[in-house]
């Protein structure tokens, strides 16, 4: 299975999540923990963990959630610093992945694409909405895809 | 209750010229209900003074007043010494509810606030270019509001307010239509953008129920209570950023607010 970011969560939950583990935490924190502190749902909070454990900005186990020294950095950061961090962990997840090896293309041909490499988190009612604002919050925000009228194009 | 020394009773006179001051502000509705008694609020150079009071207390009203939106019965408000009779750009809002127009994408957004100053197009559009990077937007320009999650949004609707390059910026709630997760990632942002960006900005007034946000944030808190409204104590923070909760003086500043704000004569309001 390949890695997806997770289509609801955002990089305002990233720095959230990333600064409450780190200044109210020491670091590490359990999820239940965490959910009183936040007072979120599991279901809120969910999408934004697995997001960026995949990232590479926490370790997730057993409930257990800590901040790596990535994520500190990214806290610490600059903001064009988090984009160059941001970018860099999005290049082996998908949606980022396909969109990489396609260069410029349109939703469609993003979803096509991914279908056919067995992603199905965007195979939904909900999936072209979903991949675009995945496309946006992350790709665009970090500086490694921008918008071309209706198509998106992978930045050098 | 322990009274942390560095908590005033009321409003202190005789500072230095202040930012934004508002002195002796009575006011009371049309239908002679009476909102606020003598309220006196002063934000200094470079400050980030919060506003916490019941609700229904007048809250956002007071911010109308202070930036000349609504004009007070009594007393006035100033800016670096010089009375405020209207709206100025030098004191710009930041509204409750998200207010982007969904129909212009984040640059003509962004652009309403110079245009509305009568600054030329072509300069509009840099000085639009260059409040949507302060706020980490480059490359949004083009997207419009749907297209965007509800944080980004909030995002484009700060840099509306700083494009019109003011010196104060009122918040009124402006992280509460958010959930915690985002809204705690954007207080984080929008502190470091508001007062290391290089803009004339001197001074942000944040009006919110969310006790911790505004312990989070303030410099200063002033606390509104009772009908009509006064000001019931001022407290300054001094807990370096970035803050935590698990700071002693954190708790105990927060038991201090949730104290002035009891109802007068009252038990604990939670």
């Amino acid at each position: 299975m390949a890695d997806v970011v997770d289509p609801n969560s955002r990089i305002a939950d990233l720095i959230g999540l990333l600064y409450v583990l780190n200044n109210m935490f020491d670091g590490k924190a359990d999820l239940y923990m965490l959910e009183k502190e936040m007072e979120v749902d599991l279901d809120e909070l969910m999408p934004i963990v697995y997001t960026a454990s995949m990232m590479g900005f926490v370790l997730f186990e057993t409930g257990d959630l800590s901040i790596t020294p990535l994520g500190r950095e990214l806290i610490k950061s600059s903001i064009k610093t988090r984009k160059e961090l941001i970018k860099k962990s999005l290049k082996d997840l998908e949606p980022f992945k396909t969109a990489l090896s396609l260069g410029e293309f349109e939703l469609e041909n993003l979803l096509e694409a991914l279908q056919e490499r067995g992603v199905q988190t965007f195979n939904s009612p909900t999936g072209h909405h979903d991949v675009e604002l995945t496309l946006i919050e992350w790709g665009i925000y970090s500086g490694l895809l921008r918008k071309d009228g209706d198509s998106f194009v992978v930045k050098s | 209750m322990r009274n942390p020394a560095n908590l005033v009773g009321g409003v202190g006179s005789g500072q230095p010229i202040s930012l934004l001051e508002s002195v002796s502000i009575h006011f009371s509705y049309e239908n002679g209900y009476k909102v606020f008694e003598n309220i006196n609020i002063s934000v200094g150079q470079d400050k980030f003074v919060g506003i916490v009071g019941p609700s229904g207390i007048g809250k956002s009203t007071l911010l109308r007043i202070m930036g000349g939106f609504l004009a007070p019965d009594s007393g006035a408000t100033y800016l670096m010494g010089k009375k405020i009779t209207k709206p100025t750009p030098k004191v710009v809002f930041v509204h409750q509810s998200i207010i982007t127009f969904p129909w212009m994408t984040a640059l003509e957004n962004v652009m309403l606030s110079p245009r509305s100053m009568k600054v030329p197009q072509s300069e509009a559009e840099i000085v639009a270019m260059k409040a949507l990077e302060d706020v980490g937007l480059q490359g949004f320009e083009e997207l419009y509001p749907k297209e965007m999650s509800g944080g980004m949004r909030q995002r484009v609707a700060i840099a509306r307010a700083l494009a019109a390059n003011p010196m104060v910026l009122l918040m009124d709630e402006p992280f509460s239509h958010l959930d915690e997760l985002t809204a705690e990632g954007l207080r984080q942002d929008i502190y470091n953008i508001l007062f290391r960006v290089d803009t004339p900005l001197k001074g942000v007034v944040l009006v919110s129920h969310n006790l911790t946000e505004v312990l989070e944030l303030a410099d200063e808190i002033y606390i509104l209570n009772n009908i009509p409204a006064t000001v019931v104590g001022k407290l300054v923070v001094d807990i370096p950023r970035p803050r935590s909760i698990r700071n002693p003086k954190f708790s105990e500043y927060l038991d201090f607010l949730y104290t002035k704000l009891s109802p007068p004569g009252g038990k604990k309001n939670e």
